[in-house]
């Protein structure tokens, strides 16, 4: 059993990291309890929070019409992959919202299914393998990237092949980021299916220099890419990227 | 999902915009709210909580980020890796958490933190501008918001009998 002083305490911290204000010391504090004594965070507290905000919140106004849209919008990237996807399995656990199979259509939008070729899993190998395994097939397609004026060091390419959605691009001199404060995003730009980018995926670029090999993960399936585009985005990506910084296009022609 | 959007566009926009401005700013996180809920869906548990709970803590939780962001607070140590699956898990030793029974919880915490906690959730104020509103010490907010907190816990467990024999 723990001290009964220590648990009143590490219940207090935790209490604060829900409600996010824990003072720096505090957090430090709340970690030792973590690490050394075992107690658990209790996610039932973050939960509790957000009934609050959603019980106290008063008067709820309605989003601006533009914003509506654009929700609205959004939701076409979920919805095209739930006739693919499975139901879930575990019959306790419901989706959501009223789709069915919403969850797992928006699941398998992040998912990683890079390492499935037609010919079966190809985890097994390297990345870079896996990018020359990928350049024997006839089908897929090279593209230089040339990186824009703040990032004129960069070389590189990208290769893609529509028919299993796999693809790989293939960097150097592009400038290491420190995830904390921004990431790389990747935009598949596919005029057929949208006339915004898909997201192809949030990466970063270790410091040491060198090639360096990313998988691409596109959200949605793409078709004819006609241009890859790599942005400086906030940790975790967007959803819809003002690409206020460009760091490099790879275009056809 | 657009049902979704009709029915709880108005309280993510309006939970956003207590933390996040400007607006065009709450318009972004607004979006990627949405798009959480999307990707998250199918973690939900309504044996755990109401729509509006889930909503309300993914909305909060992605303001928080953007405000941590914004004023480039140090990184957090991090939580373990099953924290959201707990969140999601099925119910076992854990009260639900919606509407009715949060308003009945707050009924019987003492009225001096119930007064706060209308402070932060509905007027919107940050703890040093309550501490401002009210006279009260800072850390003495923060103290009280906690073990509000802490005892808004234990009133539902309290009354979900599971919980109160775990």
């Amino acid at each position: 059993m723990s001290d009964p002083k220590l648990r009143d305490r590490f219940e207090e911290l935790d209490a604060g990291r829900a409600m996010d204000d824990l003072s720096p010391e505090e957090h430090e504090e709340w970690a030792q309890l973590v690490q050394q004594h075992g107690f658990t965070p209790d996610a039932g507290l973050d939960l509790l929070m957000g009934g609050l905000d959603a019980s106290l919140t008063d008067p709820v106004e309605a989003p601006p019409a533009d914003l509506r849209r654009r929700l609205e919008a959004d939701t076409a990237r979920f919805m095209p992959l739930a006739a693919e996807t499975p139901k879930p399995a575990k019959a306790e656990i419901l989706p959501f919202w009223q789709h069915p199979a919403l969850g797992w259509a928006a699941a398998a939008c992040f998912a990683l299914v890079l390492f499935v070729s037609s010919e079966g899993p190809i985890a097994e190998l390297s990345l870079d393998e896996q990018r020359q395994a990928l350049l024997t097939d006839q089908k897929t397609v090279q593209l230089s990237f040339a990186g824009t004026e703040n990032f004129s060091e960069l070389e590189g390419d990208v290769v893609w092949t529509d028919d299993s959605q796999t693809g790989f691009m293939r960097l150097s001199g592009l400038l290491a980021n420190n995830p904390a404060e921004a990431q790389y995003q990747l935009w598949i730009v596919d005029p057929e299916r949208d006339e915004r980018p898909v997201d192809g995926g949030v990466f970063d670029i270790p410091a040491g220099g060198g090639d360096v090999v990313v998988p691409i993960r596109a959200a949605l399936r793409v078709d004819q890419p006609v241009a890859f585009v790599i942005t400086v985005e906030q940790p975790g990506g967007v959803v819809v990227s003002k690409q206020e910084i460009v760091a490099a296009i790879a275009s056809r022609g | 999902m657009t049902q979704c959007i009709d029915q709880f566009g108005g309280l993510v926009w309006s939970i956003t915009r207590r933390y996040v401005q400007p607006d065009s700013e709450a318009e972004d996180v607004v979006q990627e709210t949405f798009a959480e809920l999307w990707a998250k869906a199918e973690r939900f548990d309504r044996s755990r909580a109401s729509s509006s709970t889930f909503i309300g803590l993914i909305a909060r939780r992605r303001s928080i980020d953007w405000l941590r962001r914004k004023q480039r607070r140090p990184e957090l140590h991090p939580l373990p890796d099953d924290f959201d699956q707990k969140i999601g898990a099925p119910a076992d030793d854990a009260p639900r958490i919606d509407t009715e029974s949060l308003q009945a919880a707050l009924q019987q915490i003492p009225g001096e933190i119930r007064e706060l906690f209308k402070l932060h959730f509905t007027l919107g104020l940050t703890h040093p501008e309550i501490a401002d509103q009210t006279g009260l010490p800072l850390g003495t907010v923060k103290t009280r918001l906690r073990r509000g907190l802490i005892a808004m816990r234990e009133l539902m467990r309290s009354d979900h009998p599971e919980a109160a024999s775990s």
